[in-house]
């Protein structure tokens, strides 16, 4: 194959980017550094994209463990108690508040509804959280709760993938993509972002997509239980050594394939198999929660308990960024009827969890640098929906942070008196973005892709680090 | 079903119940059984290459396919490999495709014949008279397993 034939098949930056970074265009890539255009590499290796890269700046964080609570945390019955609902719960709320497009309700017609829960202040900090979550209380100054997120997608798909990838529509990769491709793997032999979800969710699988980024950075979801990953394991007749012959022989096959193509996917798939194999040694270990004692696995308890010790091990073993969706299908966060039942089972579903999670990562001086961030894709309605639901509420809600160079026992910003905007110091998801990747030594305007024609972000064009926030 | 092989088609053509995911399909996207879907999701993980690699479907299938070309091709090895090539890729094997699908065969009946391979690797048998001698069934059955996790099997060009 001449080099004509394939420039003729590829825009000119695939082309380039391809040379330089894919592992398909072996053959072409050596082309070009025997005529002296491109800079040999320091080793004969292909190029691989998940090799660590430095930073942009010192960084406070290494990996980050996102519990993502799924349909919509209601905020002013969790962390952002609010005497004056109480006060006039019942009432119509304010004509100032009719104007906000909700999903399933107009608030003219709905009437204000106080919470059922209690809320003490809890640690030295005198952090509020509500009654309901007794075990998280207690990890108060390690919490950074931020009462003032907002944006404006009032819909659980594209508000799932406003939070993930900073645009409410498909198609952008995710905060664990951008991780990834910023920063490369530290760990050989996992991926480097691992997502655990047991329900079936609203979004598919793209919200922890890389969107336009290369497929190698997308994340890899695993199960949970005795099997979490299926098939980790060679036919028992076929064996290991067996087993390699035959990997070799198709990644050979694979490797002449790609070079005919320039489609990243295939990059990914000779990429997948290679770390297919090396996970068949090290992930079963990893996920092998009988290797924890008893202690510990009472500590975490079972269900979103089991994912957050996984967790804790995944991060340990280098896993960059590990997701944990909670709730989902008919035991999800969204709850627009028995507002108070529903919150309640799922807040008693995640207390345990967070909290072993916090004081574990803690003990094992993990925390330090290690972010844990819990958020919805929105918080829910100080308004009734039916008779004691709440409907979906994008405009303020509350979320929190712990770790990672992450300011604890403080709450930061305030929604309006009821609770229906953010209206002190506004935290928007693109600041939020922008933060966490501050952690991590990335600046979110210096990482950027380009993609049809521009540099994209996570951040989009948006995007402020809130320093406030910041230990 | 009277007639197994009615099972070997396209998963387009299976039944499914809402109730009841398929592993195999889940890894690779499979939409809720319960909403509406307007378009599967892509996406490429290792826990994809493993199921391909070590699940129990392909590698049912990697020994339906060795049984096939033996039985289709009467023991004649070079026919068979073509015959291979044409049915997985849908191209003639080139020259040295050819030379290296025979080393790798001739590897692994190499190594099968000091360790004979235990049961459950032999190429399925659909009643021919010319199926191969237990070490080279083996290898067969690996070259087949290959085949099905190339890309170019895979990926629609």
């Amino acid at each position: 194959m001449s080099t004509e034939t394939k420039s003729s098949l590829l825009s000119r930056r695939d082309w380039l980017r391809h040379a330089g970074g894919g592992l398909g265009a072996l053959a072409l890539t050596s082309l070009l550094v025997r005529d002296g255009r491109l800079q040999a590499a320091p080793s004969a290796a292909p190029a691989n994209p998940l090799a660590p890269r430095p930073p942009h700046f010192a960084p406070k964080a290494k990996a980050v463990i996102y519990l993502f609570m799924h349909g919509g945390p209601s905020h002013v019955d969790i962390f952002d108690p609010k005497p004056a609902l109480t006060k006039f719960d019942g009432q119509a709320p304010p004509s100032e508040y009719h104007s906000l497009k909700l999903q399933f309700t107009d608030v003219s017609k709905q009437k204000l509804m106080g919470s059922q829960q209690t809320f003490s202040r809890c640690g030295k900090s005198g952090l509020e959280i509500c009654d309901s979550l007794p075990l998280l209380q207690q990890c108060a100054d390690d919490l950074c709760v931020v009462r003032s997120m907002h944006h404006d997608v009032f819909n659980h798909t594209p508000a799932i993938w406003m939070l993930n990838t900073g645009s409410s529509l498909p198609g952008r990769a995710s905060l664990g993509a951008w991780l990834s491709y910023g920063l490369g793997s530290m760990a050989d032999n996992l991926p480097a972002f691992v997502v655990m979800h047991t329900r079936p969710l609203k979004p598919g699988p793209g919200v922890w997509g890389s969107g336009f980024l290369p497929a190698v950075y997308q994340g890899t979801p695993i199960g949970t239980g005795p099997a979490p990953i299926p098939y980790v394991a060679p036919p028992a007749a076929l064996g290991g050594e067996g087993q390699r012959a035959v990997l070799n022989y198709v990644q050979e096959m694979n490797r002449a394939h790609a070079a005919e193509r320039a489609d990243n996917e295939l990059d990914a798939r000779i990429a997948s198999y290679e770390l297919a194999f090396r996970m068949q040694s090290a992930a079963p270990e990893a996920v092998d929660l009988a290797r924890e004692s008893a202690a510990t696995r009472a500590l975490y308890g079972d269900g979103f308990g089991e994912q957050c010790l996984i967790a804790r091990r995944l991060v340990e073993r280098g896993v960059r960024c590990v997701q944990i969706y909670h709730g989902g299908d008919n035991e999800d966060w969204d709850t627009h009827g028995n507002n108070h039942q529903g919150q309640t089972k799922r807040l008693h579903e995640v207390d345990r969890g967070c909290a072993a999670l916090l004081q574990d990562l803690s003990a094992r001086g993990l925390l330090e640098d290690t972010l844990v961030v819990w958020t919805g894709e929105f918080g829910r309605t100080p308004t009734t929906e039916g008779k004691n639901g709440r409907d979906h509420n994008p405009y303020g809600y509350s979320m929190w942070l712990a770790g990672g160079g992450i300011k604890g026992g403080y709450t930061h910003g305030a929604t309006d008196e009821l609770g229906f905007r953010a209206v002190e110091q506004p935290v928007h998801v693109h600041d939020l973005n922008a933060t966490l990747l501050h952690q991590f030594g990335l600046n979110h305007e210096r990482l950027t892709w380009r993609h049809e024609g521009r540099d994209f972000r996570l951040t989009d064009v948006f995007g402020n680090v809130v320093s406030d926030l910041l230990a | 079903m009277k007639d197994p092989w009615e099972l070997h088609r396209r998963s387009l053509y299976l039944v499914v119940r809402r109730s009841i995911k398929l592993p195999f399909f889940e890894v690779f996207n499979e939409p809720d059984t319960i909403g509406s879907c307007a378009g599967r999701e892509s996406t490429v993980v290792a826990s994809q290459a493993l199921t391909l690699l070590n699940g129990d479907d392909t590698f049912a299938r990697a020994r339906a396919l060795a049984g096939r070309l033996w039985t289709e091709c009467d023991g004649n090895a070079s026919w068979a490999a073509d015959r291979a090539w044409l049915l997985v890729f849908g191209r003639p094997m080139a020259a040295n495709e050819r030379r290296r699908a025979f080393d790798f065969l001739a590897a692994r009946e190499a190594h099968w014949e000091k360790t004979p391979p235990s049961e459950g690797l032999e190429p399925a048998d659909f009643g021919s008279d010319h199926l191969p001698p237990a070490a080279r069934g083996a290898a067969w059955v690996e070259w087949c397993l290959a085949l099905l996790n190339a890309n170019e099997f895979l990926y629609v060009d």
